[in-house]
């Protein structure tokens, strides 16, 4: 297990992604503050896949969060193509997750009122990116559901709403993808599917994957394998 | 992106297995048609009062006219000629009049009274009743004629036909006899508890006097006359264009070149002058009834702000999610206001249309019938103004708005990430 020295990546391709002493507390409920991240970093380059790992509370969650920007950071950078992208209002972090990020999550937070076509359209209706429609339909096909595209979550099985919420997620062609136990609400066969899905998707496209799980023979299956342990970053690969 | 949030949040169009979601949306169509019950609500009301407003002012323009004009001092025969020939167009007819305090006695009781003697000229300039007299002429050495107010003649006792006797003091040693034409009813109690109208030339025959002006000699010298207008100048929505008529002839009896004498003074009114406390007073009541429903009505605006709220929330997730792909706070603001003014939009839509549903259906169910004698009218005046419409689509869509922006705000801010994943808090 190594801490990540970024001086040594010096002759390395320019990171995707870049976080740089992360810091992260959460006040508790008795006074004082728990700090989930100390001064954690890593970088992550264009088209890896990588799978972060560490036991249940260590943070794995909330640093998903804050590289995705729905949390704030109590200090330190992150840097997306070399751009420090932490301190940007929320409006402009929005429109930032819109162009770059995909996210799924352990529930996938299909809208029912939705078929599962409309559900993968919603990306490219908040972007009014009406070009990528056709290759958002595309994807639902790519991810097993080809003529399942008008029925609602609530008429697909577990696994068929996950593979919705992976082309969901990829509707945009976002350049980095973030999963928070994607598979984790799934039986082994479904989660091996799903991952098997997810990997092969993200290499087609080109996709950065970082994937936060709990499952250690999920997690070798990526290229990269990092670790949160006591608020840091370790490179377990 | 509109279509796919309707769907999401008010479900048209779109299923879903979930009852807890149908009860929802159930309760926020109950707190639209609740809005549109109190928009609906404060229409009628508004309609109501301008209903009473506009019959009163018409009664009052039809018994008194709708321009009274007060001269400083009597006028000749002549004069009266000359001033209806500087009348500019407007006026359907005029009537001269004098006043004075007198003493009605009927039957069994008397009365101090305002009498007023009217007379009018035809195109002849020769001397005609009133209009109030139906311009049926008196005929020659019978007992001249008076119309009492309806309450008056209740008091005295007496009805059409009866005789009563007059008594002007000061004026004629003796109490005159007047036979009671018609009893009037203009619907305004003040006035029809003391509304005594002589026909000047069955007075003038009765005393054998000739002219209005040696009928002055005997009784005092008030005097003016009154101009009564066709249907456009009348009621609320005449009240512009005659304040013209009346401030465009007022400067014309002013100007120097005017044929009329030089020193006849003269101070116009209209109908709103003349009863510039009661019709202030309705306005006031107009005011204060809206403020109440007004405020009844954002109650209800905050009852779909309170549903909307518990749509939000049981969605919390959802939200999150959206969040989490890039719909920002600009966009839920926005968002959250569109579906406010929408249903904002729709309630008043619905309170505008119930208005004059409900106003009909008030005025015409037989339980709600008023008592004629008492109102002049047996049915509630709903009367539907454009700026009363105006109002309420204003207020109705204002409070919405207003609510919606404030709740769009509060919950742009809101941070869903917490709801999303399976971390602590």
């Amino acid at each position: 297990m190594t801490s990540i020295d970024f001086k040594k990546m010096e002759n390395s391709p320019a990171p995707l992604l870049r976080a740089e002493n992360l810091f992260k507390a959460y006040k508790e409920a008795k006074g004082g503050a728990s700090e989930v991240l100390r001064g954690a970093q890593f970088s992550l380059y264009p088209g890896e896949s990588a799978s972060l790992v560490g036991v249940s509370g260590s943070g794995k969650s909330t640093l998903l969060y804050c590289l995705g920007l729905l949390e704030n950071l109590d200090s330190g950078t992150l840097f997306f193509k070399g751009k420090a992208v932490n301190g940007l209002s929320a409006q402009k972090k929005a429109e930032f997750r819109l162009k770059n990020l995909g996210f799924i999550f352990q529930f996938h937070h299909l809208i029912p009122e939705l078929t599962a076509l409309e559900n993968v359209f919603l990306p490219c209706e908040i972007a009014g990116r009406e070009d990528l429609k056709s290759e958002a339909a595309g994807l639902l096909k790519k991810v097993g559901l080809e003529g399942k595209e008008k029925r609602f979550p609530w008429q697909l099985s577990g696994g068929e709403q996950q593979r919705v919420a992976v082309a969901r997620a990829l509707a945009n062609r976002p350049p980095l993808l973030l999963t928070d136990e994607a598979t984790g609400n799934l039986d082994p066969k479904r989660a091996h599917e799903i991952l098997d899905l997810l990997l092969s998707m993200c290499s087609e496209l080109g996709t950065t994957l970082l994937s936060v799980t709990h499952d250690d023979s999920s997690a070798r299956r990526y290229k990269r394998r990092f670790g949160l342990q006591e608020g840091q970053i370790w490179d377990l690969s | 992106m509109l279509s796919l949030g309707l769907k999401w949040l008010l479900g048209l169009g779109a299923r879903s297995p979930e009852a807890k979601r149908g009860l929802l949306r159930g309760s926020l169509w109950i707190a639209v048609l609740s809005l549109s019950l109190s928009l609906a609500a404060l229409g009628l009301t508004r309609s109501l009062v301008s209903g009473f407003e506009a019959t009163l002012a018409r009664a009052l323009g039809n018994t008194q006219g709708e321009v009274l004009h007060h001269f400083g001092r009597w006028v000749t025969e002549a004069e009266e000629i000359q001033i209806l020939e500087s009348l500019e167009p407007g006026p359907n007819f005029s009537e001269f009049f004098w006043t004075t305090q007198g003493l009605i006695v009927g039957k069994t009781v008397g009365r101090g009274v305002l009498i007023e003697g009217r007379h009018s000229r035809n195109s002849e300039g020769k001397i005609i009743s009133s209009h109030l007299f139906k311009n049926e002429p008196s005929p020659e050495g019978s007992t001249p004629r008076a119309i009492l107010g309806k309450a008056l003649a209740d008091v005295l006792g007496v009805k059409p036909g009866d005789e009563v006797r007059i008594l002007l003091p000061g004026i004629l040693k003796s109490s005159i006899p007047f036979r009671v034409f018609e009893t009037h009813q203009p619907g305004l109690y003040e006035l029809e508890s003391r509304f005594v109208v002589l026909d000047n030339p069955s007075l003038m025959d009765w005393l054998k006097q000739k002219s209005p002006e040696s009928l002055n000699e005997l009784i005092g010298d008030s005097h003016g006359f009154r101009l009564f207008f066709d249907e456009s100048f009348k009621g609320l929505e005449g009240e512009e264009k005659l304040d013209a008529w009346a401030e465009g002839w007022k400067f014309k009896v002013a100007n120097a070149d005017s044929a009329l004498p030089a020193d006849l003074s003269t101070r116009i009114q209209t109908w709103r002058d003349m009863k510039s406390t009661l019709f202030k007073g309705i306005g006031y009541n107009k005011i204060e009834l809206s403020l109440v429903l007004g405020f009844l009505s954002l109650v209800a605006a905050l009852n779909i702000a309170a549903t909307l709220i518990v749509l939000f929330l049981e969605r919390d997730r959802e939200i999150a999610l959206l969040h989490a792909i890039g719909f920002g706070p600009r966009a839920l603001w926005a968002w959250v206001l569109l579906l406010g003014s929408l249903l904002g939009a729709v309630s008043t839509v619905f309170g505008i249309l119930l208005t004059p549903i409900l106003g009909f259906l008030l005025s015409r169910l037989p339980f709600l019938k008023i008592p004629q004698e008492i109102y002049n009218i047996d049915h509630l005046p709903i009367r539907l103004n454009l700026p009363d419409f105006i109002f309420l689509s204003a207020w109705g869509l204002g409070v919405s708005i207003l609510v919606a922006a404030t709740l769009g705000y509060k919950l742009s801010r809101m941070s869903f990430s917490t709801v999303i994943g399976n971390r602590r808090a």
